[in-house]
């Protein structure tokens, strides 16, 4: 039951990633293209765009949101493996157990300094220097995907305790 | 407890989760986050929180997901196997040819793309199997395409260059340029050796074919025309101050793209492909920059810096005595822990020690991207090994290490020039526009 409950949730993790990364896609096709026409405007038409900067900062924080999410699903956050050099795997299944617990820790952490922080948003000035775009909705996009990062690194917790293998997808290509 | 003794606790207990496999970026935060939590209660919550949301709406690394899509760009529109090809046709009846072959095509192909396990991937798996078709030394093989792709994060774009810029807060533009004539010198280095291992022992690389005729070469190097338009509009637009770092960025995907969307290569696959590797690496960075800054804020908090400079200048000792032993130390770090980390663990420390000795970091930079480059490639950990591994399964770890052990060296002679010369890394920065 256990098993079949871990592996629907997997499921859904992959869809969402899946949405993260379409958006992902459109973001930093975005990125590219506003820097496009702001070097056209720019160079071409001598009429430099008021506030690119505030833009492109903006659309790269979705970008960034997007990666965190995709990559943390797809173990894309190195980690040295000197270890399995020395210890043996009961060993090695105990100090993943350790670190995955404490990413946990860090990770639900950083999901609610986020989401505390970012709530503040006009009051506090969190705002970009041109066009005044608030910052908030921006805090609360990576919020999300550092709180799908924590439910990809539980998931893989448990799996670590029942001693399964995963079925989270790091390669989308081929789907 | 003093914030020196939190700084010494936090780097032992960042060292012993590194040892247990939490990933690097995690590692930073945590250790970071509860550094700062020890020192100054209060600040913990929206430091992690700010320098989180900094590093994501920085404007200045709008570059590193531009030039990340820029690379896979460029390896999805078959460039590397055109500059492969135009590359063999100047170097390949050469004996060793394809060994060089691949170091210039590696070299090329850095110029596109930032990451040196992108450089490895792509060229190892267009140039093993000509090597293994050409009964080439495995070992010498392995070697050079473990080697060559260490390139990919000297010659300028890098995102070594940008990690280090970002957290030294040197100019990007300066540290692209500051890398060019290193990288080039050390590409020349790793010919050089190839050509002493191959004048030492023949067999290791047989003479392949016969002289191609001038005219092919030239249509060879017209068919890789579109690298060298990219190169010389992004790099040489930044060296000329025509286009700020970040506008060349998008310039060189934009034009990355159109070679792509011309060649046909831009159908639904590979636009899956391009996206999803382009946020893998955007995510290993970004996780580590935030880690990065969150313990670079508790370094700054503990004064450790300050007691370490004071007793650095205590000592009498000189700039160059310092560089050289914090030099010598990443390279033995580097051969446990990865570049990167290395990169973010050493910088808040000694960054502080480097400016009191009125040490320049352009040059630093360049030194300690090339110590970086040998940790690449250094047993155990070496990650370029694992990519080349990953393309020659069948050819044991051991066999790869002992192929890339010439290069090691000649990285060696590389940083004892750079040590010697500064100029070959300070020269076309201070000719800049």
């Amino acid at each position: 039951m256990r098993v079949v409950r871990l592996a629907w949730c997997e499921q859904q993790l992959n869809r969402l990633a899946r949405l993260f990364a379409a958006m992902g896609g459109l973001a930093i096709f975005c990125l590219m293209g506003i820097n496009i026409v702001a070097i056209f405007s720019r160079y071409i038409l001598n009429d430099p765009i008021f506030g690119v900067e505030d833009l492109l900062a903006v659309n790269l924080t979705v970008f960034v949101a997007t990666a965190i999410a995709f990559g943390g699903l797809s173990q894309s956050n190195i980690s040295i493996d000197v270890i399995k050099f020395f210890a043996k795997s009961a060993l090695l299944r105990f100090t993943d157990f350790v670190a995955q617990s404490l990413e946990l820790l860090v990770v639900g952490y950083v999901t609610y300094s986020l989401f505390s922080i970012g709530s503040c948003g006009f009051a506090c000035g969190a705002i970009t220097s041109n066009l005044s775009i608030v910052h908030t909705p921006f805090y609360y996009l990576l919020a999300t995907a550092m709180g799908f990062y924590w439910l990809v690194i539980l998931i893989n917790l448990l799996n670590n305790l029942i001693g399964r293998t995963g079925r989270f997808s790091n390669n989308f290509t081929e789907s | 407890m003093s914030g020196v003794t939190v700084a010494l606790i936090g780097t032992v207990s960042l060292l012993l989760l590194l040892f247990i496999r939490m990933p690097v970026g995690s590692s930073l935060m945590l250790v970071g986050g509860v550094g700062i939590y020890l020192i100054r209660p209060q600040a913990s919550l929206p430091v992690i929180a700010g320098e989180i949301f900094n590093q994501a709406s920085n404007y200045s690394l709008t570059i590193l997901p531009l030039f990340i899509l820029m690379g896979n760009l460029a390896t999805i529109s078959g460039m590397s196997r055109e500059l492969y090809s135009a590359a063999y046709g100047w170097f390949g009846h050469l004996r060793g040819g394809l060994a060089t072959t691949t170091i210039v095509s590696c070299a090329g192909f850095s110029a596109l793309s930032g990451s040196s396990l992108a450089t490895a991937l792509t060229l190892g798996r267009v140039s093993l199997p000509e090597m293994q078709r050409l009964k080439y030394d495995r070992a010498l093989s392995t070697g050079i395409i473990a080697a060559g792709g260490t390139l990919g994060i000297l010659i300028p774009p890098s995102a070594g260059f940008i990690l280090y810029a970002i957290l030294t807060e040197e100019s990007i533009g300066k540290l692209f340029i500051a890398g060019i004539i290193p990288g080039l010198m050390l590409a020349l280095l790793f010919v050089l050796t190839i050509w002493l291992l191959v004048f030492a022992n023949p067999s290791k690389a047989p003479r392949s074919t016969e002289v191609v005729p001038l005219s092919q070469r030239l249509i060879l190097l017209g068919r890789a025309v579109w690298i060298l338009c990219i190169i010389v509009l992004t790099i040489g637009g930044i060296y000329l101050g025509v286009f700020s770092v970040i506008e060349a960025a998008g310039i060189g995907a934009f034009l990355a793209l159109l070679v792509a969307i011309a060649r046909k290569k831009m159908n639904w696959a590979n636009l899956k492909l391009v996206v999803t590797n382009t946020l893998k690496s955007t995510c290993t960075i970004f996780m580590i920059l935030f880690g990065a800054f969150v313990f670079k804020t508790f370094i700054s908090l503990s004064q450790v810096t300050p007691a370490l400079t004071h007793w650095v200048e205590a000592q009498g000792f000189t700039a160059i005595q310092v560089v050289i032993v914090i030099i010598l130390a990443c390279a033995v770090i580097g051969t446990f822990l990865t570049g990167f980390a290395i990169l973010v663990l050493a910088i808040p420390f000694v960054q502080p020690i480097l400016l009191a000795l009125n040490v320049d970091l352009i040059w630093f930079g360049v030194l300690f991207v090339v110590v970086i480059e040998m940790a690449l490639i250094s047993p155990p950990v070496g990650l370029n090994v694992f990519v080349v591994k990953s393309i020659a399964p069948d050819i044991p770890l051991e066999t790869i290490f002992r192929g890339i052990f010439p290069f090691w060296l000649a990285m060696l002679v590389a940083i004892v020039f750079l040590l010697c010369f500064p100029q070959i890394a300070l020269f076309l920065p201070s000719m800049m526009s």
